[in-house]
């Protein structure tokens, strides 16, 4: 009974510890983003009132709503192309038997920690190449290279957990194996394809490195690229700065909210399943 | 692997020679678009870096020629090129293991069954999953020296760290950018382990108790040789993650001061697009792909050793 008491004290002591630690700054972030131009820097002292002013001023100052479409665009296509190619390259790697695939399947797992920094010079090379530098097209281009493999390789994990017996019945009924996939696996890969629907989105979403490299023009700018624009200054304006942060994460939390149980089923696919 | 690999045994042998050509052929065709982008993430660039960091290449001049090492050679008299190896490891180091450490207490605090479990573990992810341009945004401006509410923060509980300058110090830089990264990897890591901690079986822990351990060697002697595999693979994959790290310390600190953050990818990035030196870029790039290849080789072993011992 004693033993079962602290055991509950110290839980709920651990869940507000970590909440605190995981969450506060984020509450610090819009809160602040909340705050009056003018109380800003009073640190701890409660401000006198909130106002969307730091909203107002982002979306009216600046190229942030440009940015806010750049970024859905490139994320929109991103996750389309990669569910696409990864939906047919995990299939083929845990429904067909052709010699390969295993090595396939390690290399795959080898690229997903590949690091963008590494082939940066030679992304940029053949983007300036094609002349897509300064296009979306071109981070587009480069940002699938980057998901593919991961969701192939997560998928893989969705995939081998379907019964073969069910892919087989549907080919003995006389689906050919396309329509074996479309009527059957599909539908139970759901939560699979789902998941790597979220990470491709999310990766594309957030990321910094290509963006920057390839594109120069305020107008072809994703969302990243633009906030850390804006940081860069050498006056820095705090208050849609602050603003900037709180939009950036909101598709991202809105995700998060509808579909974190799959995110999680797909990092345990990745992760646990190596 | 393990289910794929066993032969289906449903399908009668003769229908599935005849199939199997048609069926090997559609395979290949659906493995290509996959195969197009490992030819362009892997193969093409690789060689693409190994070649450039032989000759003399850089963004200012379209001619260039072969130089062998020197490149390597360049590199190495430079001073602080050690530093900043040895910072990238100390960096990649510090990182994994509180990230690990961190996320294994708040797991074992967290491993309960309880009301909106899945909603907290969602919570949890956030720091993973929001732009690390975003991340950057909030430390610096918590930790701004001059107006950071860790400042103020600070002025109560622990005066004499008031006025630190968490991002200009060139002693202090590192471990804040540590502390961040930690931040933002512990929940991540709290999340798989608590899934692995909920893999360890209750009647061996039961048996143990019994046996007359207490929680401690219950820990050391049940979960954690449960866990062994599942750290392993996640402090292998979070090395590979930090080592690899660009965003993070670029957006905060760019390096600096001083180049007291300055590790591989950062040098990098910078020698290629600030000094337009392509050639000992890419002589960065193969030795930042040695270490890499060394984690990786690790990581290949251990995810074939975990899962043929699933089977």
């Amino acid at each position: 009974m004693k033993s079962r008491t602290i055991r509950r004290i110290s839980f709920v002591f651990g869940l507000l510890v970590v909440t605190t630690f995981v969450i506060a700054p984020f509450c610090w972030l819009l809160f602040c983003s909340l705050k009056p131009r003018t109380q800003l820097f009073t640190g701890l002292a409660i401000p006198s009132s909130l106002t969307p002013a730091n909203y107002v001023a982002l979306f009216r100052h600046t190229e942030v709503v440009r940015f806010l479409c750049n970024s859905t665009e490139v994320a929109v296509v991103v996750t389309g192309v990669t569910v696409f190619t990864a939906v047919l390259g995990a299939y083929s790697l845990v429904f067909f038997r052709y010699s390969g695939r295993e090595l396939i399947g390690r290399l795959i797992l080898l690229t997903y920690m590949f690091p963008g920094v590494v082939i940066i010079v030679p992304s940029y090379n053949v983007m300036s190449f094609l002349h897509l530098t300064n296009s979306l097209v071109g981070v587009m281009l480069v940002e699938l290279v980057l998901t593919i493999p991961f969701s192939v390789w997560m998928l893989r994990g969705f995939f081998t957990e379907i019964p073969r017996e069910l892919e087989e019945a549907a080919i003995i009924d006389g689906c050919s194996k396309m329509q074996a996939l479309r009527h059957v696996l599909l539908p139970l890969a759901l939560p699979g394809i789902i998941a790597v629907a979220v990470f491709a989105f999310i990766f594309s979403w957030n990321e910094y490195l290509f963006p920057l490299v390839l594109i120069n023009d305020e107008a072809v700018k994703t969302l990243p690229l633009g906030v850390a624009g804006f940081m860069g200054h050498l006056y820095v304006e705090w208050g849609p700065l602050l603003a900037a942060a709180v939009v950036s994460t909101i598709p991202i939390l809105i995700l998060f909210i509808f579909l974190q149980r799959f995110l999680i089923k797909g990092i345990m696919a990745g992760a646990v399943k190596g | 692997m393990s289910i794929a690999a066993s032969p289906s045994p449903s399908i009668p042998r003769r229908l599935r020679k005849i199939a199997g050509l048609e069926e090997n052929t559609v395979g290949y065709l659906l493995i290509m678009p996959t195969l197009g982008v490992l030819a362009l993430l892997i193969f093409l660039p690789l060689l693409s870096v190994v070649w450039d960091s032989l000759h003399n290449k850089t963004f200012l001049s379209t001619s260039y020629k072969f130089i062998g090492l020197d490149n390597y050679r360049a590199l190495f008299a430079s001073p602080g090129i050690w530093a900043i190896v040895i910072r990238s490891l100390i960096w990649t180091l510090f990182s994994v293991v509180l990230q690990v450490n961190v996320g294994l207490v708040m797991a074992l605090f967290l491993n309960q069954v309880f009301l909106g479990r899945a909603f907290f573990r969602g919570l949890f992810l956030l720091p993973w999953v929001i732009p690390v341009v975003v991340v950057a945004v909030i430390w610096k401006w918590i930790l701004n020296d001059l107006y950071g509410v860790a400042s103020d923060v600070l002025t109560y509980v622990f005066p004499p760290w008031a006025h630190l300058a968490w991002f200009s110090d060139p002693m202090l830089a590192l471990p804040t950018l540590i502390a961040i990264n930690v931040w933002r990897g512990s929940p991540f890591t709290m999340v798989i382990l608590l899934a692995g901690l909920q893999t360890v079986p209750r009647d061996q822990l039961e048996a143990a108790r019994i046996d007359g351990a207490n929680n401690i060697q219950q820990f050391r002697h049940v979960t954690i040789p449960h866990l062994r595999k599942i750290l392993l693979i996640v402090m292998l994959v979070f090395a590979l993650f930090n080592f690899d790290n660009f965003d993070l310390i670029y957006l905060t600190t760019q390096g600096g001061p001083l180049d007291r953050t300055m590790t591989l990818p950062v040098k990098t990035y910078e020698v290629a697009f600030k000094g337009l030196q392509v050639g000992e870029s890419s002589a960065l790039a193969v030795i930042m792909l040695f270490f890499l290849a060394i984690l990786s080789i690790i990581y290949l072993h251990l995810v074939r050793i975990t899962s043929d011992t699933r089977t």
